[in-house]
């Protein structure tokens, strides 16, 4: 252990000198260096992740990144052992599972985003490394249950020509290509389901499909017979997510919000086809998710969001005492067990909040030990990242709001300049006091950074999300509206320098924003953000009647109340705009087409507004680039100084002296 | 097969009619005949560039295809009679094999032609990065489209309106034209 705790002392200092070097040149290089130098530091990627144990618990698993490409590395729990498995140049490794004590499913995923399974077996000898054997298995496949009762097995679905196949493959057979044969097919007679549950021997008994816009169905297949029934038809306002099938009592255990507000877990029977028994519901949250155990026969937690922070309801007593006991010892709320060996030696938890994207540790429980792991990243240590404090509002309405407000280090001494940051949806769709890159880049920049959760926001419950239908440019602009009220009446920031940015969903109630409260609102930015509610409906990737028909429902039929969505869309109000505004798009975003920022674009220049706009060549929506995000975070910082009326941006990061070169060599 | 057969026999008399170079338009100013509208069509091919696109028409003889096709936007602007036109096949750039294509004539992309007017339903987009991601998708860019043909052919944009006859309604052409007279 004590080696790989070494290795990732030495990588710590070796970052923070790469960092301090790269910053002399890109200050030299850009208008705003020290803001995109930043940029640099901040959205840099995890160096470990996927940090996995086999069954047995000698052995943990992890990717490293790397500056090109990255590495499967193994640590051998019985010698302390560091070895690399695989040295993946190309960064195709996109997720991996333990099949056994010695076999492992990697999923890669190549630059064509052509995806295939191939199969990593390790033999030891003497407890020493000897042999690493990799084979393909299957393109166009994803991992969808390992099967622990049987060894060898694993459940695979392969898309083909539009269609998926599952298959029961024995990864000890040396013949992949005959176990695919079309009557080996598990679903071959089943209905046309997108996820499976099951059962212990690997054999398919639920299926369903569950599309956000659509209609939900699930299948169920009796354990000797081949006919597949409808167990249940829902609308789409009602979650039905079918977790775990429970053979001997011919029951499932279901996420729904079924006749109730907020999303439980339920027990639904499947020969009644009723629900029979509440398992669990968090007052006032909905469940968000759930994780099965190692052994799959069980669950380990339910998640939810509390006070913008996620939070794991422990279903059985190892995992409550363990996640108590860590808790205590680590001082802190926000850890949690992400991977647990089948039979319970180690467990591998995850330390992680609003400042910190995370910490892996690893417990024995034989030994009732505790190790730091590896810090994901560990040069942000350097900067003064910000706090984040939990702010409720009531809206025009009276409905209540929360947000969260992260604010500058320096705040105490300082009323900081705020930036609100609406999220993108927007219904379904939220914020978290969780570590979110984007937000701590301003905030350590000087910014206080302000995210509410609007009507329509999940975790709230099912009438929370409703409110949220057709008030685009509305309710949900007032919900916004009032939060930065509450933060600047509560004395936290500085009300006369407000500036507002989003992304999607978010860019548009930006633009929306500035036009209906310019008194309240200095300047706005928008990336990938809507412009035209009416370009909804002609630009789409295969629109289908599902996702038109959510649309009309959510945001409006633009047949019937075109005048109104005219009303409410940027392009159309552009006008009325009195503030600077700041407009960047990604050409290759297929949700949001560029001709929203043609649009808007278009008419900014018509009438002659002060605007500044960003075309990125490569970008989809959202940020595919690291290139991107430096190129558009060190704008934005610009953009928002130049209106808010601020110094320029100085180096976070002092540079180098020959001292800290020669300490390192 | 009996409609394939009557396709390939239209694509092969429609194909030395709208021999137009890339950014092709047909520059008769002339008035339109009777019952005939201009087609804008604009495709935008990204990846590998298509040989050819058909389109079928509310006439067996007037179906026209799209050849000479180039990286990025591509307009054709062409007379044609009134009625549905819709894409129906996309040939590969004919390096590997000539005969491949793709029938897409359930995607519903189509443009209605109104006559005496401009008509453009969106831009067709061809993504083809190697054989496991190809994807033909319709996009409504009416400000592009505008902006070319205002370049273009300002006099037939002066005779004709532009027209957006998408599935749903699209403001923005009036928009344009509504601010163009308050200016």
């Amino acid at each position: 252990m004590t080696g790989f705790r070494n290795r990732l002392s030495r990588l710590c200092l070796l970052v923070a000198i790469s960092l301090a070097s790269a910053s002399q040149t890109a200050i030299a290089e850009h208008d705003n260096g020290a803001a995109y130098q930043h940029a640099k530091d901040i959205f840099r990627s995890s160096i470990y992740y996927l940090v996995d144990s086999n069954p047995e618990g000698s052995l943990i698993t992890y990717i490293e990144r790397l500056d090109h490409g990255q590495r499967l590395m193994l640590l051998n729990l019985q010698d302390e052992s560091l070895q690399i498995l695989l040295n993946d140049l190309e960064g195709k490794i996109n997720h991996y599972s333990w099949i056994d004590n010695d076999t492992l499913v990697l999923h890669e995923v190549d630059r064509d985003y052509r995806q295939s399974l191939s199969q990593l077996s390790i033999n030891f000898i003497d407890r020493q490394l000897s042999n690493i054997y990799q084979r393909p298995l299957l393109n166009n496949a994803v991992v969808i249950d390992t099967l622990p009762y049987k060894e060898d097995r694993v459940l695979v679905k392969q898309f083909r020509e539009s269609k998926s196949y599952i298959y029961n493959l024995n990864l000890a057979a040396r013949n992949i290509s005959g176990q695919l044969r079309n009557r080996f097919k598990l679903n071959r007679l089943a209905p046309a389901a997108e996820h499976w549950l099951s059962d212990t021997s690997g054999a398919l008994r639920i299926g369903y499909v569950s599309p956000r816009h659509g209609a939900k169905k699930v299948w169920y297949r009796p354990q000797d017979s081949k006919r597949w029934s409808i167990i249940w038809e829902g609308e789409k306002r009602t979650t039905f997510r079918p977790i775990l099938f429970e053979e001997d009592k011919q029951q499932i255990l279901v996420l729904s919000n079924f006749q109730r507000n907020f999303v439980e877990l339920l027990r639904f029977d499947i020969k009644t086809k009723t629900f029979v028994d509440t398992v669990l519901k968090i007052p006032g949250y909905d469940i968000e998710s759930v994780e099965l155990n190692k052994r799959r026969d069980d669950i380990l937690f339910a998640s939810y969001t509390q006070d913008g922070n996620h939070r794991r309801h422990y279903m059985n007593e190892l995992g409550d005492f363990l996640s108590n006991s860590l808790k205590r010892d680590l001082n802190t709320p926000n850890i949690w067990v992400v991977d647990n060996s089948l039979n319970d030696k180690i467990i591998i938890a995850l330390k992680r909040d609003g400042k910190n994207p995370g910490i892996f540790y690893l417990f024995n429980t034989r030994q009732w030990q505790l190790t730091e792991l590896a810090d994901t990243q560990p040069w942000l240590k350097q900067f003064q990242l910000g706090d984040t404090l939990a702010i409720t509002s009531k809206s025009s309405d009276d409905l209540e709001i929360e947000s969260y407000l992260t604010l500058p280090s320096n705040h105490e001494t300082k009323k900081a300049p705020l930036i609100v940051m609406p999220h993108g949806g927007p219904i379904s769709v939220r914020s978290s006091a969780d570590y979110d890159p984007h937000v701590q880049y301003l905030a350590s920049l000087g910014y206080a950074v302000l995210r509410p959760n609007f009507r329509g926001s999940s975790g709230y419950g099912r009438e929370f999300i409703e409110a949220g239908k057709q008030q685009w440019g509305k309710l949900i602009e007032d919900d916004i509206e009032s939060a930065v009220r509450e933060v600047i009446a509560q004395g936290l920031v500085d009300g006369n320098k407000v500036c507002i940015y989003g992304s999607s969903y978010g860019g548009y109630s930006a633009l929306m924003s500035a036009i209906r409260s310019p008194d309240l609102f200095k300047c706005a930015a928008s990336y990938v953000g809507v412009t035209d509610i009416s370009l909804m409906y002609n630009n789409d990737v295969h629109n289908s009647n599902s996702i038109l028909n959510w649309r009309k429902d959510y945001v409006g039929d633009p047949k019937a109340q075109q005048q109104e969505l005219m009303r409410h869309s940027p392009v159309y109000q552009a006008q009325r705009l009195t503030v600077p505004v700041f407009l960047a798009q990604g050409e290759k975003d297929r949700v949001v087409d560029k001709e929203h920022f043609y649009r808007m674009r278009h008419v900014l220049e018509k009438y002659g507004k002060t605007a500044e706009y960003l075309l990125l060549p490569d970008e989809v929506h959202g940020f595919s680039q690291l290139q991107s995000y430096y190129e558009f975070y060190s704008r934005l910082d610009a953009f928002f100084r130049k209106h808010l009326d601020l110094p320029a941006a100085a180096p976070l990061i002092q540079p180098p002296n020959e001292h800290q070169v020669s300490t390192i060599e | 097969m009996k409609a394939i057969a009557y396709l390939t026999l239209a694509a092969l008399l429609v194909l030395p009619v709208p021999a137009v170079p890339a950014q092709g338009v047909e520059r008769n100013t002339e008035a339109l005949k009777e019952g005939y509208g201009y087609l804008l069509l604009a495709i935008e091919s990204l990846g590998t560039t298509p040989n050819k696109i058909l389109l079928k028409g509310p006439k067996l003889f007037s179906s026209p295809s799209v050849q000479s096709i180039e990286p990025g936007n591509n307009y054709r602007l062409m007379p044609v009679p009134a009625g549905r036109y819709y894409f129906s096949q996309v040939y590969n750039d004919g390096k590997k094999d000539e005969s491949a294509y793709w029938d897409i004539l359930d995607f519903d992309y189509y443009i209605d032609v109104k006559a005496d007017t401009v008509s453009y339903s969106g831009h067709f987009i061809s993504e083809m990065y190697g054989e496991q991601e190809i994807d033909f998708v319709y996009r409504n860019r009416s400000s592009q489209a505008h902006e070319y043909l205002r370049n273009c052919c300002a006099e037939i944009l002066q005779r004709y309106p532009l027209s957006f006859t998408g599935s749903y309604p699209d403001p923005f052409l009036d928009f344009l034209k509504l601010d163009q007279g308050t200016q």
